[in-house]
């Protein structure tokens, strides 16, 4: 379509060729925003996701290990005890029990005895529920939206022109309201010649 | 005496380059301005034919009023004849009232193509502006305060109008 658009001043065309193109822009232009915003909101690599569920595994297991104090048992004096840590609340009368840290403590141990298999679990999941889905990285998707800002570009240039020379025939066409700036703004020269 | 002279006049930014693109700036605004110029004619011009759609309805209505008042004064001949005169307007009312929702979309949907029009063309003078551009005067003087300051910041401040 954008060669057909590229002839587009290499001879005078019938209006309704003109008319055709304009659609077929706006046609192409619509897909292509669709396109970017799939790509824009295309999930992260299943591998990302992982490493990062890794280091949040490793981060809880070891402040859960941490947390046990185990160096009070290496001492001679010390109670050879080990205890899940359990905090006093903060309300005025201190009569309840933070339990947030010991739940923590016990994910964070259950990590450290069961890693793999939770992973297996947590990576099933994510499996799940990209379902097939496109994955691209950061870079994959800056690349690509890259390039479909190109071709959308492109493709209100060629709509430009179709509109300036169907006004120059005295032809009224309704610009988009959500037209780039840039090319209704572009010199005559700027747009796609044949 | 000062050999002073003033600066002249800033002149509207007619040839800028964005993004590799070469742009016609003041060219391109005013040809912006007067399609949306002429979408608000047209909005208006549908409305005022609705308009006067809408007085011609009430122009009958009144006369159906005294027609009926009259007949009711006078005797039974004229009864049938009052009938059908009313009958007639009440035709010409229906199609009025046609005409008038025809006028009233027409004018509905050219005052939508004229908003999509102006927010295109506030758009683009937001870029000029942006990119250091001077505004065609024809389009900053149209603009009141407010709109000055939602429109572009700076943008029609002396150095930008002149």
């Amino acid at each position: 379509m954008l060669n057909k658009l590229a002839r587009m001043r290499a001879a005078p065309r019938p209006i309704n060729d003109l008319l055709e193109a304009v659609d077929d822009c706006r046609e192409q232009i619509a897909g292509l925003r669709s396109e970017r915003a799939r790509v824009a909101a295309a999930p992260r690599p299943a591998s990302e996701i992982l490493a990062d569920i890794d280091e949040a595994l490793d981060g809880l297991a070891t402040a859960a290990i941490d947390r046990l104090q185990l160096h009070r048992l290496i001492g001679r004096k010390a109670p050879a005890e080990i205890r899940v840590p359990l905090a006093p609340g903060r309300d005025l009368a201190e009569q309840y029990v933070n339990t947030e840290v010991a739940a923590r403590t016990l994910f964070g141990l259950i990590i450290a005895a069961a890693r793999e298999p939770l992973r297996a679990v947590l990576a099933g999941q994510i499996e799940d529920r990209l379902d097939g889905r496109e994955c691209l990285t950061d870079t994959e998707i800056e690349a690509r939206v890259s390039e479909i800002d190109r071709l959308i570009l492109a493709a209100e240039l060629s709509e430009e022109a179709a509109t300036r020379t169907l006004e120059a025939a005295g032809i009224e066409v309704q610009r988009r309201g959500d037209a780039d700036p840039l090319v209704v703004l572009a010199a005559d020269d700027a747009l796609p010649r044949g | 005496m000062h050999d002073y002279a003033p600066p002249p006049p800033a002149e509207p930014t007619k040839s800028l380059t964005i993004d590799g693109i070469e742009l016609a700036p003041a060219e391109r605004l005013v040809a912006l301005a007067a399609i949306r110029d002429q979408k608000r004619v047209a909005s208006r011009g549908h409305y005022d034919v609705a308009q006067s759609h809408v007085e011609q309805i009430q122009s009958h209505r009144e006369i159906i009023r005294r027609i009926s008042a009259n007949a009711a004064q006078g005797h039974r001949g004229m009864l049938n004849e009052t009938a059908a005169e009313i009958a007639r307007l009440e035709a010409e009312i229906a199609q009025l009232r046609s005409a008038e929702q025809a006028a009233r979309a027409a004018s509905d949907a050219a005052r939508d193509e004229f908003g999509a029009a102006q927010r295109l063309l506030v758009a683009a003078c937001e870029l000029v502006v942006a990119h250091g551009g001077i505004l065609p005067h024809q389009l900053a003087v149209e603009a009141n305060a407010r709109a000055t300051q939602r429109l572009a910041p700076g943008a029609f401040e002396p150095q930008a109008i002149r």
